[in-house]
């Protein structure tokens, strides 16, 4: 509760500064709080993602067999990198906002990939019901 | 805090309107605010990967279902509301600018044009659980769909005329056995008016009185279908089993993803009015840089949710 400081007085004056011509200075970065997207990158960023969106499902199209589910990740993962990067401004953030949601990521993925190893360890054991041998109420498939 | 702001002001010193009295400056109350939105954020997370867990488990232990259930869903109603999240999006990271650099009239377009595509999420969405209710796709016993889905291949079967797979009744043990499951509750009565029931030296043989479940291994007794539906669902019987569980997972994620848009309209509605009130410029924009990074978010999880859900295979 000391404003006195000469980084806030200054941070304050910049600020009523900015309040003034805010109009006059779209376009160009201001150094008040926070950082400030140009209108083109979030365009592209946009148009990214738009085009990415058109590529997973192009890819669900194809045939790739195992490899589609990967592909569908990869793809999404890079959309998620980008609204993360760009439109959650993290890239511009104090890295401890990154620190944070990254060490979410990690232990979200320990936590899923540990439920899946222990799944697939026990999957041979599970009661298994062939598709291809069904009970139909006019005998066996098979 | 109207106090503190006199006593400032008495003082000689300018004290921003919208700076509470614990924080020093306005920089310092902006990255304690985010901080605390991110921490928020990661345990949506946190809740959501729960979810993206069920799912990866039951996934890698039953394929099958979901390379034949998601045939059921419109991909291409899931594609277009992909499109409207990720519009949203951008609109909401502009309105985000548009109040950092106090353009009031643009700041309150965009985040209309935002709450607007949220509608157009959620009317999307309707129009797809309408169609999943109508069709029977809903979760366990409710699952109960009169075809099965386009472009689906179900080994051994032949629609609607072909009775393939016709076999000679009554030749497998298992057939035998819901065979037997099924007459036992018709035969219990007869048993009861007899009297108990006595095996070769006299002895009463004790008899449960529940009657034998009509759910066998793989759900629901292979005759239901026919016995109450009629034989020309016989495919019934054919497809994966436990297909109901699809739509579990598909609901319970794509429900929960739902009422994050909806909380995400309303938070949007409460900025656009104080935005409507002039309340945001370079020094205070807060409420909209937040509210846009929990929108963020739930644009992210359906990033994952789309490809996940409707486009396997």
């Amino acid at each position: 509760m000391t404003p006195e400081d000469g980084l806030g007085k200054a941070l304050m004056a910049n600020m009523h500064e900015s309040t003034g011509h805010a109009e006059g200075a779209a376009g160009t970065p201001h150094q008040g709080v926070g950082h400030v997207l140009p209108v083109k990158l979030l365009v592209a960023v946009f148009g990214g993602l738009v085009i990415l969106t058109i590529l997973t499902v192009a890819v669900s199209e194809m045939n790739l067999g195992p490899w589609s589910l990967y592909a569908a990740l990869a793809v999404a993962l890079v959309k998620a990198t980008l609204v993360a990067l760009y439109f959650m401004h993290l890239r511009y953030d104090k890295p401890f906002n990154a620190v944070v949601f990254l060490g979410c990521l990690i232990f979200a993925t320990l936590f899923i990939s540990f439920a899946l190893t222990d799944s697939l360890y026990y999957k041979s054991t599970k009661i298994s019901i062939p598709t291809d041998h069904m009970h139909t109420p006019f005998g066996d498939t098979k | 805090m109207s106090q503190t702001a006199h006593v400032e002001a008495s003082a000689g010193h300018e004290h921003p309107k919208n700076l509470a009295h614990h924080f020093d400056t306005p920089e310092q109350q902006f990255d304690a605010g985010k901080l605390g939105v991110w921490l928020f954020l990661t345990t949506e997370v946190l809740l959501f990967s729960g979810l993206f867990c069920a799912y990866s488990v039951y996934r890698a232990n039953h394929p099958e279902v979901f390379e034949y259930a998601h045939l059921y869903l419109n991909k291409w109603l899931g594609g277009i509301n992909t499109l409207v999240l990720i519009f949203s999006s951008f609109t909401m990271a502009w309105a985000v600018r548009a109040s950092q650099l106090g353009q009031r009239k643009l700041l309150i377009g965009l985040l209309s044009i935002t709450l607007l595509c949220g509608f157009g999420f959620l009317s999307i969405k309707y129009i797809e659980y309408k169609n999943k209710w109508e069709e029977g796709l809903l979760w366990g016993l409710r699952y109960q769909p009169d075809k099965p889905p386009e472009h689906s291949v179900i080994p051994g079967l032949v629609l609607p005329e072909g009775k393939a797979g016709e076999g000679a009744p009554g030749s497998a043990p298992a057939t035998a056995a819901a065979n037997a499951s099924a007459s036992a509750p018709a035969s219990a009565p007869a048993v009861a008016a007899t009297g108990p029931q006595r095996n070769a030296e006299g002895y009463v043989v004790e008899q449960s009185q529940i009657p034998p479940a009509p759910v066998g291994p793989k759900g629901i007794a292979p005759n239901y279908y026919t016995k109450y539906k009629g034989p020309e669902i016989e495919w019934r019987g054919r497809e994966p089993a436990n297909v109901n569980v699809f739509f579990g997972i598909y609901f319970i994620m794509t429900g929960l993803h739902g009422l994050h848009v909806i909380a995400g309209m309303v938070l949007i509605g409460w900025i656009l009015r104080r935005s409507v009130r002039g309340d945001f410029g370079p020094g205070y924009f807060n409420p909209v840089d937040f509210t846009g990074l929990y929108w963020h978010l739930v644009d992210l999880v359906w990033i994952f949710l789309f490809p996940l859900l409707y486009l396997i295979k």
